[in-house]
């Protein structure tokens, strides 16, 4: 058996994702955020909390997930070895924590190792966001690029038509 | 010569409508006969007088004879009169008449059958009023209810608002929870019992909220039976105004009748 490890779960929509909890440093109630100029848009902006202050990232604006009104929207603010980097993730809910021993590891392929892990719950399961991952140089140029959205697709489909029409 | 007579039989038959039978008899039959219309009795001209008739006994007694029949002979009561007449002293023939006493009945009882009406009518009276006030209350507490049931509503809003702050607290609380739980984990061994009280905390919090969903169902509730009973107060103030105008309507149709029932009593005093 493997040794019991604690995440917190947590909605981004309605889908469920999950955290390591020894990688989160405290959950906040939403703040009032300033928002950055020329930041990616998945960056909400940068917040006050308590003394320090926090970089606000929204990850549905990445991953087009659409933004729901059930539950109680949070900010999960992750730990950090330097001050000036903390990183808060805003999430549309927080269930609950997780103990639980049956993990499944993934393909690194995926999202570029962004998922850690994955917990089997007895009817479902909740894939585990490597936080450490999240953050890395390459993966925060990813999140800001925009060739993975759906927005970008259609405008490439009309950018074809235009070409097409043109000659 | 009693023939002369004949004429005074025509004026007193036409004096009551052709309504009474009048006829002129000598000392041995029917001489002119004018039946009337409602007492009609099998005399022919010529025929012989019949001892039981009026006109017989008149004639026998040389008085005016008055008889009386009740209803059991015609179906209809009457009053026979037979007066002898003289000539010179002597007896030569006589008239007699007959008139239906039911209009002299319907005479002596009309004054009291409209006395009757008019005191009905105003026992009548006295109930409509008596409704109209009924109808009135039913009205004012119609409204009463109303304005109760908007005061029921209030208090639901005020639950509401409660409710809204016991969820807020009971968020908080969970918040509070995780995070503890979160330091509990970082302290390591020594935050294991730490960690089951943050655990307690946020299944309490939980609870909270749950039992607050459950309030707010329950007050969503009673919104929507106030809602429906505001209507259906305003259909019954509806129905109450209906049955106001209806008592309106009819009290007016009784005041126009106890006018009426009050002439008809002056009038059968006159008649």
């Amino acid at each position: 058996m493997d040794e019991m490890k604690h995440f917190i779960q947590f909605k981004l929509g309605l889908d469920d994702f999950a955290v390591e909890m020894s990688c989160v440093r405290e959950i906040i109630k939403p703040v009032s955020v300033v928002q950055l100029l020329g930041a990616p848009k998945f960056v909400q902006g940068i917040a006050k909390v308590r003394d320090g202050v926090v970089t606000i990232i929204d990850l549905r604006k990445k991953f087009v997930i659409a933004p729901t009104s059930e539950g109680e929207p949070r900010i999960m603010i992750f730990e950090s070895s330097k001050e000036t980097e903390k990183i808060g993730m805003w999430v549309d809910d927080v269930v609950d924590i997780i103990e639980s021993n049956r993990i499944e590891q993934v393909p690194a392929i995926i999202h570029r190792g962004t998922i850690k892990e994955i917990i089997k719950t007895d009817d479902h399961i909740i894939p585990v966001l490597d936080i450490n991952q999240l953050f890395t140089d390459d993966v925060i140029t990813w999140l800001g690029s925009e060739n993975i959205e759906l927005t970008d697709e259609l405008t490439t489909v009309q950018d074809k038509n235009c070409q097409e029409e043109m000659l | 010569m009693i023939q002369d007579y004949i004429q005074m039989v025509d004026v007193i038959f036409d004096t009551d409508s052709g309504k009474t039978s009048v006829w002129l008899f000598d000392l041995e039959k029917f001489i002119y006969i004018r039946m009337g219309s409602v007492i009609k009795l099998p005399l022919k001209v010529d025929q012989p007088l019949p001892t039981t008739t009026t006109s017989y006994e008149c004639l026998q007694t040389g008085q005016k004879v008055i008889r009386t029949v009740g209803a059991e002979v015609l179906g209809v009561a009457y009053t026979g009169v037979a007066y002898p007449i003289r000539e010179n002293g002597v007896i030569i023939g006589g008239i007699a008449s007959t008139g239906s006493t039911e209009r002299e009945n319907a005479l002596k009882t009309l004054p009291s059958l409209s006395k009757n009406l008019s005191e009905s009518l105003q026992q009548v009276s006295a109930a409509l009023e008596n409704i109209a006030n009924s109808a009135q209350a039913l009205s004012d507490a119609g409204i009463a209810l109303s304005v109760q049931s908007g005061e029921v509503n209030d208090k639901a809003q005020q639950m509401e608002e409660v409710v809204e702050y016991i969820n807020s607290v009971a968020s908080d609380t969970k918040v509070l929870g995780l995070n503890a739980s979160i330091e509990a984990a970082r302290a390591g061994e020594v935050g294991r019992g730490f960690a089951v009280v943050a655990s307690e905390i946020r299944t309490m919090a939980i609870s909270s909220a749950n039992s607050a969903k459950d309030i707010r169902k329950i007050i969503v509730g009673i919104q929507g039976l106030v809602s429906k009973m505001t209507v259906e107060l305003e259909k019954s103030g509806g129905h109450t105004q209906e049955v106001s105008a209806a008592i309106e309507e009819i009290g007016a149709t009784i005041e126009s009748l106890t006018g009426e029932a009050l002439q008809l009593a002056a009038l059968s005093e006159n008649i």
